[in-house]
């Protein structure tokens, strides 16, 4: 449900820009459209957004632990595809990008991102596989595996991913609900798990680190986001093999949940769609950002009575909050959380990642 | 200074009644002078001003800014300069374009990527929303967005259409939004237009190049981390892209303007001088009129100083009254000279689509002082003068004038030295690029020939004397008298007349020869039948795409077909064009001709066989360079050293050019279409035959400019003259204080010799007689003013065409005396300076006798 960065991000820098438009490129997702890999793990230009997310969590071989969070956006700027045009800045697409990375032990949390237009020097996509980068960070798929390479600094991730489960479509054959508007759909595919083995590089230190990650991929042309005011949403990794995807739309009053859904996936890659009725998210903390005093939930109980889950999630550290003036212009927290059952309860332990908009600034954006 | 007050009254005040007109002129001539300095000298802060101005507001934030050396910047440099944005450092791309609307005006466009440009320029928009959303509007094709000033003066608003002439054709554009001037809009004084960089390339066939990529440096960098970057950014670099501090571009421009403007300024200063003249004269009348009334003062108890201090005062006076006059006439002036020049003079990276006034202080206050302290200087020898009357021998008036007659040989002597000094100064080759000695030995000639002025007079009258007498009398004999009697005041008269003279012949010969010349040129190199260029404004702007030059190839009727194609290249900071045409339609034709009269045929097609470049006279001067020798060009995949094969005469381009056949030109800069193309026809179809088959091929797809040979020619030589009509204002100017000069004098000699005429008509001379003696001066005056004039004149018409416009120019000249135009001007100060002695002359026939009679 990271999506809506996207979404919204496109809805505040160009909704001047879009009523001129020819409306000859973005189409409405056609639910009869089978999805295909490795061909939908690439870009879909028809789509007005599009986003790849990849969080994960690590261990070096000194066992500290670390949290990163490798975020490229696509937004579509021009309805009509440039065939016509002759310069290779011709605008296409908005190509935003976000890097995050908490090092638990060291209670830091660095972030970067990046925006730029399609042009020589700054983004680009493909729409045969997967293959995106902005500048020098980079997402590609190589024989059904993933490598991912970001910098920042003095600082570079590069890692290579390995699939442990079959991509995972959410709701109906991949069709997911991001809004109370029936329209506002989008094509929502997950790698929940996916084994990570790289390099942590800060200067001319190198550790070579192994963990877990989790990617999606969302596209969609309609009203994704509209008419809420923010999001919380979770990918929750646990010991036992499950995965667990949840998330919660806010509306206009910034607190009454509008919408919800989740996905449960097995071991062995199955998954079920989760109903609002099928689970319950409890805030049992919360946290007052220092910058944007912007008050956050912190600490929460899931609970998915029918897989018998009841679990206590909690940042691994409380500040992961990104304030991204120059790209999307959307105010966040992106954090690694740690799972532990609920006293009691037979649930495993795990590890997740929750993101968190629309508790800084005036209403999810700021800009709106 | 309370001993000094007193005395204002009866020696400058009342005097000042009585002259009104006299001292009016001496304001008029330290105007006149301070105005054309001043005028000058803000014109060209103007440009300068407004130039940097841009470079600055177009730079924003950029701490350093990669330009081009030559046709562009490829787009895959910042591909390469990539490695800077991990180190915190901003890459922002633009192109940028000069072009005319559809209505006439001239705006520069620069094409922007509105996702980074934010980080180098502000854009601020009228309506009150988020900037950045409105700026992202630009992302829709031939979307612009324009200065509030601009689109009220256009009649635009958003969602209209905006005409733009590019790539030959009338482009329509979208107003996507209204800029407040403010930020990036202050450009080129709000004359700019926004569009995006593809946009922008696309308009302008300018796809895979850039013009500029600013870089914003993190904050706080310190100056050798910085200089450091710099040198990194340098080495990664391509051949013919360089980087530097935003504002150098500045420095590029001021040294283009720098020998234009050293050049008017001193034409302006022979015109100060003039003017100073006057108050040197006006003040020495002044003194010996006012002889008595100084005894008078000094009898009653002045000091010598505070006579000295009054007749300062009144110098300092007139200049400041004059020079506060000039400034305001200058500044009216300057805005005349920028409203119709248009900032020609910088007519690239970024020009000046239209530079306003900038009332520069350092420019007024230069022309002020300049008027101020040369009439103190003028003033200084007859307050001095002043000083020294003895209050007991007021009366004896010839004392002054037999101090005067001795000077005259040392004068002499010395003004013979000058005018050595001045033959030696036309030796010395320009310093810095500015023909400095060749300004000085034009001085040198003015003040040597102006030292010679008593010793003409008094040779004159001396040898005129017997020969005078006997064709034209007595009277002749009284003028003669009168000429070495009052040498103090016709001395004056005649250096000044001599001064605008000389001025007057020097420029004339000057840019008759020049005119001469082009004339001759034109007729030389444009021969072909007709000249086809975009339509847009009166400027040559933009390209025509390659498919005009492909269609007009194979048009029925045309013979042969000329593309120019040009860019303009710096190097080390110095600016020169590079050109392109087909070498073997210039071979065909010889219309190229060589500095050094040697075969153009032979040498065009050897520079086609042998892959070499032709250099323009004013190149081979600037660089120092000669057939045989190497020049180096900016080429896209790195400098390129040609063989000269010979240098051709230009005028029509003072920053120098090398020309290279077209094919080599395209294979080294990868450009295509032309700026102009030039055509023959095949015998027997007519130029409007011709031109009606190419309108008709282009309708509805290119908007083209199509000139005959005649119009063209026409048009070249309408736009030499008004370039140069500023200096023929100049002159006339001049000569007419001059002029007036002669007029004050004579007036001043008369009514200072009533007691004279008097006696004379008490002696029995009648009035007429009287009266033409007074003419008789008169004539004597002017022929020996126009005499020295001349001299002088030719002297400094000889040291401007062979030293100083060869020198910061490099244009050879043949020297075309325009005797019609100067016999006719001559003749009109002759008529002008008798006319002019027509007043004094009656005022001397009327002469009482009885009354002066009476006062004795």
């Amino acid at each position: 449900m990271k999506c809506s960065l996207a979404a919204l991000a496109a809805l505040v820098l160009l909704s001047t820009a879009r009523p001129a438009f020819a409306a000859d490129r973005f189409r409405p997702l056609d639910p009869a459209t089978p999805v295909t890999f490795p061909r939908d793990h690439g870009a879909h230009d028809d789509a007005r957004v599009e986003w790849w997310y990849v969080t994960g969590h690590l261990n070096d071989s000194e066992g500290r632990r670390s949290g990163f969070q490798l975020t490229f956006f696509r937004t579509g700027v021009s309805d009509a595809l440039p065939a016509s045009r002759t310069s290779s800045f011709a605008p296409r697409d908005l190509h935003l990008a976000h890097f995050a990375r908490t090092d638990v032990d060291g209670k830091t949390f660095r972030y970067a991102e990046r925006i730029h237009r399609d042009g020589p020097g700054g983004a680009s996509t493909r729409s045969t596989h997967l293959d995106v980068a902005n500048e020098d960070w980079t997402l590609t798929e190589l024989g059904g595996k993933l490598t991912l390479r970001a910098t920042d600094r003095d600082e570079t991730l590069t890692l290579l991913l390995t699939p442990l489960k079959a991509p995972v479509l959410h709701g109906e054959n991949g069709l997911s609900r991001k809004a109370p508007d029936p329209d506002a759909v989008s094509r929502y595919v997950s790698f929940t798990r996916l084994k990570a083995e790289g390099w942590l590089t800060r200067g001319s230190d190198a550790r070579a680190v192994t963990g877990t990650a989790w990617m999606d991929h969302e596209w969609g042309s309609g009203a994704i986001g509209k008419g809420t005011t923010g999001w919380d949403w979770f990918s929750v990794q646990l010991e036992d093999g499950r995965d667990l995807m949840l998330y919660l739309l806010r509306g206009p009053d910034g607190t009454r949940t509008l919408h919800s859904s989740g996905t449960l996936v097995q071991k062995d890659g199955h998954s079920t769609p989760l109903a609002p009725t099928d689970f319950t998210v409890e805030v049992t903390s919360r946290w007052t950002s220092p910058r944007t005093k912007g008050v956050y939930p912190a600490r929460w109980i899931l609970r998915v009575p029918k897989a018998n889950l009841a679990l206590e999630v909690t940042p691994l550290l409380a500040d992961q909050e990104l304030v991204t003036d120059r790209s999307t212009r959307v105010t966040y927290w992106e954090g690694a959380c740690a799972v532990r059952p609920l006293p009691g309860s037979a649930s495993p332990a795990g590890q997740a990642y929750v993101e968190l908009t629309g508790y800084a600034g005036k209403g999810a954006l700021g800009l709106f | 200074m309370s001993r000094v007050a007193p005395l204002f009254g009866p020696l400058l005040l009342r005097p000042l009644r009585r002259d009104r007109l006299r001292f009016a002129l001496t304001v008029a001539g330290i105007a006149v002078g301070v105005a054309t300095m001043a005028a000058i000298l803000l014109a060209n802060a103007s440009v300068l001003a407004s130039f940097a101005a841009t470079v600055d507001v177009v730079a924003g934030k950029a701490g350093l800014t990669v330009l081009a050396d030559g046709p562009g910047i490829p787009e895959e440099t910042l591909a390469r300069l990539a490695w800077l944005r991990p180190r915190g450092v901003a890459l922002v791309p633009a192109v940028s374009a000069t072009a005319a609307l559809e209505g006439g005006d001239v705006v520069e466009i620069l094409g922007i990527d509105p996702v980074t440009d934010p980080a180098v320029r502000d854009y601020r928009f009228s309506a009150d929303e988020t900037t950045l959303r409105q700026l992202f509007a630009i992302f829709q094709k031939d979307s612009v967005l324009v200065p509030a000033p601009l689109a009220e003066r256009l009649g635009l608003s958003e969602g209209s259409e905006l005409g733009v002439f590019a790539g030959g054709s009338l482009r329509r554009l979208r107003v996507a939004g209204i800029l407040r001037l403010e930020g990036a809009a202050r450009a080129a004084a709000g004359s700019i237009v926004f569009a995006d960089i593809a946009t922008a390339q696309e308009l302008f066939a300018r796809e895979g190049f850039l013009d500029r990529i600013d870089l914003v440096l993190p904050q706080g960098l310190e100056a050798a981390s910085r200089a450091a970057l710099e040198e990194s950014v340098r080495e990664s670099l391509p051949a013919g892209v360089t980087v530097g501090r935003p504002e150098r571009r500045t420095a590029t421009v001021d040294r283009m303007v720098r020998s234009f403007r050293v050049n008017l300024t001193a034409l302006g200063l022979i015109a100060l001088l003039v003017g100073t003249y006057f108050v040197y004269s006006t003040l020495s009348i002044s003194v010996l009129r006012r002889r008595t009334d100084i005894g008078t003062v000094r009898a009653l108890g002045a000091s010598s100083r505070a006579v000295f201090l009054v007749f300062l005062a009144e110098g300092a006076a007139l200049g400041v009254l004059g020079s506060l006059l000039g400034l305001a006439l200058g500044a009216g002036m300057a805005k005349a000279a920028l409203a119709a020049v248009g900032g020609t003079a910088t007519d690239f990276y970024l020009p000046q689509a239209s530079p306003s006034l900038a009332l520069e202080p350092r420019a007024l206050l230069t022309a002020f002082l300049t008027g101020l302290v040369t009439s103190i200087l003028s003033a200084l020898a007859p307050a001095l003068e002043a000083a020294h009357v003895d209050p007991a021998t007021t009366l004896r008036h010839g004392s002054v004038e037999a101090s005067r007659r001795r000077a005259v040989n040392p004068l002499a002597a010395a003004g013979v030295v000058l005018l050595f000094l001045a033959a030696l100064a036309t030796r010395p080759g320009p310093v810095g690029g500015l023909p400095l000695f060749g300004f000085a030995a034009v001085f040198l000639v003015v003040a040597g020939v102006s030292l010679l002025a008593p010793f003409a007079v008094t040779e004159a009258a001396l040898r005129s004397d017997r020969l005078a007498v006997r064709l034209l009398g007595v009277e002749a004999r009284i003028a003669r008298a009168n000429l070495t009697g009052s040498l103090s005041r016709t001395a004056v008269a005649v250096a000044a007349l001599s001064m605008g003279i000389s001025m007057m012949v020097a420029v004339a010969v000057m840019v008759g020869s020049f005119r001469a010349t082009v004339v001759d040129w034109v007729s030389e190199t444009l021969k072909a039948d007709l000249f086809v260029a975009p339509e847009g404004g009166s400027r040559a702007l933009g390209r025509l795409p390659e498919e005009v030059v492909g269609l007009l190839d194979r048009l029925p009727g045309v013979a042969s077909v000329d593309p120019f194609l040009s860019f303009e290249a710096t190097t080390g900071g110095v600016p020169y064009t590079v050109g392109s045409g087909r070498f073997a339609v210039v071979a065909a034709h010889g219309d190229l001709p060589m500095a050094d009269g040697s075969d153009t045929r032979e040498t065009v097609r050897r520079a086609l066989t042998r892959n070499e470049a032709l250099v323009s006279e004013p190149y081979a001067v600037k660089f120092g360079v000669r057939p045989g020798d190497l020049v180096t060009l900016p080429a896209l995949d790195g400098p390129v050293a040609l063989r000269v094969a010979g240098v051709y005469r230009d005028y029509s381009n003072d920053r120098g050019t090398v020309t290279v056949d077209r094919a080599l030109f395209q294979r080294l800069f990868r450009m295509d279409g032309a700026k102009s193309l030039a055509l023959r026809l095949v015998p027997g179809v007519s130029p409007e035959e011709a031109r009606r088959r190419i309108l008709a091929a282009t309708r509805g797809r290119f908007a083209l400019r199509i000139q005959t040979n005649a119009s063209l020619r026409d048009a070249a030589l309408a736009l030499f003259d008004r370039t140069f009509a500023v200096t023929y204002a100049l002159e006339a100017v001049a000569v007419a204080v001059a002029v007036l000069g002669v007029f004050s004098t004579l007036l001043a000699l008369v009514l200072e010799r009533r007691r004279e005429i008097g006696l004379l008509r008490v002696l029995g001379a009648s009035a007429a007689r009287v009266s033409r003696a007074v003419r008789y001066e008169a004539a004597a005056l002017s022929a020996l003013g126009i005499g020295l004039g001349i001299f002088a004149g030719a002297a400094m018409g000889w040291i401007l065409i062979h030293v100083v416009n060869k020198q910061s120019f490099g244009w050879t000249i043949r020297t075309d005396v325009p005797w019609g135009f100067l016999a006719g001007a001559l003749g009109l100060v002759v008529l002008a300076t008798l006319a002019a002695a027509g007043r004094p002359a009656r005022l001397a026939a009327a002469t009482d006798a009885a009354a002066v009679l009476k006062e004795e």
